[in-house]
């Protein structure tokens, strides 16, 4: 069982100079249900940026697949924030959230194995956070580490 | 124009649109390592824009293999010629 962490980031406005584009990618490369969520949001192209962004992470975070192409999700939640599940073969591989700064979406997403409660949100505390250190000209350097079965410090 | 020549031309100018480059960037050699706007959001476009420019229907195992200029060429000519 998949036990990584995945972490994206998407410029939420990547999309918004191809005009019409938004409808044809969201019919290429989604499923039904990710294409249903996508029409209920009030920005097409936004909407995929943040599918996209979630598929990105729950592949990073090893959801079994080959590439972000092959990862289904099921998400709840609006442009702004939400969270959902990462599927293969009708099997949850990993759970997810994301949340928009402004010019960004951040998704963040753990294997299944992991079970500590809330690790998806804390995560993307810390993602969030980082995201607007960085837009503000403040990097910090900051070095994360925690195995699975371990909290984040 | 040579069937070669007009498949480099549309696909150098599909690249320069979809990854905001310059035409006169693109071409044998341009690749996915060295253009920092091929993100994977932008490969999505890419492969959206040549299937609709070419009218082809691209596999997942070839989606993957467009890394560059000379592999997209190679693959538009390819279906064009029916192989």
């Amino acid at each position: 069982m998949a036990d990584g962490v995945g972490v994206d980031l998407e410029d939420l406005d990547a999309l918004a100079r191809f005009d019409g584009a938004a409808d044809r990618l969201v019919r290429r490369w989604l499923d039904g249900p990710e294409q249903a969520w996508c029409r209920r949001q009030a920005d097409p192209a936004r909407a995929f940026v943040v599918v996209w962004g979630c598929r990105e992470a729950a592949f990073k975070a090893g959801a079994g697949a080959r590439s972000p192409d092959d990862v289904r999700l099921r998400l709840v939640g609006t442009l702004a924030r939400g969270h959902g599940r990462a599927l293969r073969g009708g099997r949850v591989t990993a759970l997810l959230g994301w949340r928009a700064t402004g010019r960004h979406m951040i998704a963040v997403a753990v294997g299944a194995a992991h079970t500590e409660p809330d690790l998806v949100d804390r995560l993307l505390s810390l993602a969030v956070e980082e995201d607007r250190d960085a837009d503000s000209g403040y990097r910090r350097h900051r070095v994360h580490r925690h195995g699975p079965g371990e909290a984040p410090a | 124009m040579s069937g070669t020549a007009d498949v480099e031309a549309r696909v150098r100018a599909l690249l320069a649109q979809v990854l905001d480059v310059p035409a006169s960037d693109v071409g044998p050699g341009f690749s996915e390592a060295s253009t920092a706007t091929w993100t994977s959001l932008n490969h999505l476009m890419l492969v959206s824009q040549l299937e609709s420019e070419f009218g082809l229907f691209l596999s997942n195992e070839q989606i993957r293999q467009l890394t560059s200029f000379d592999r997209i060429v190679e693959t538009v000519a390819r279906h064009r010629s029916g192989g």
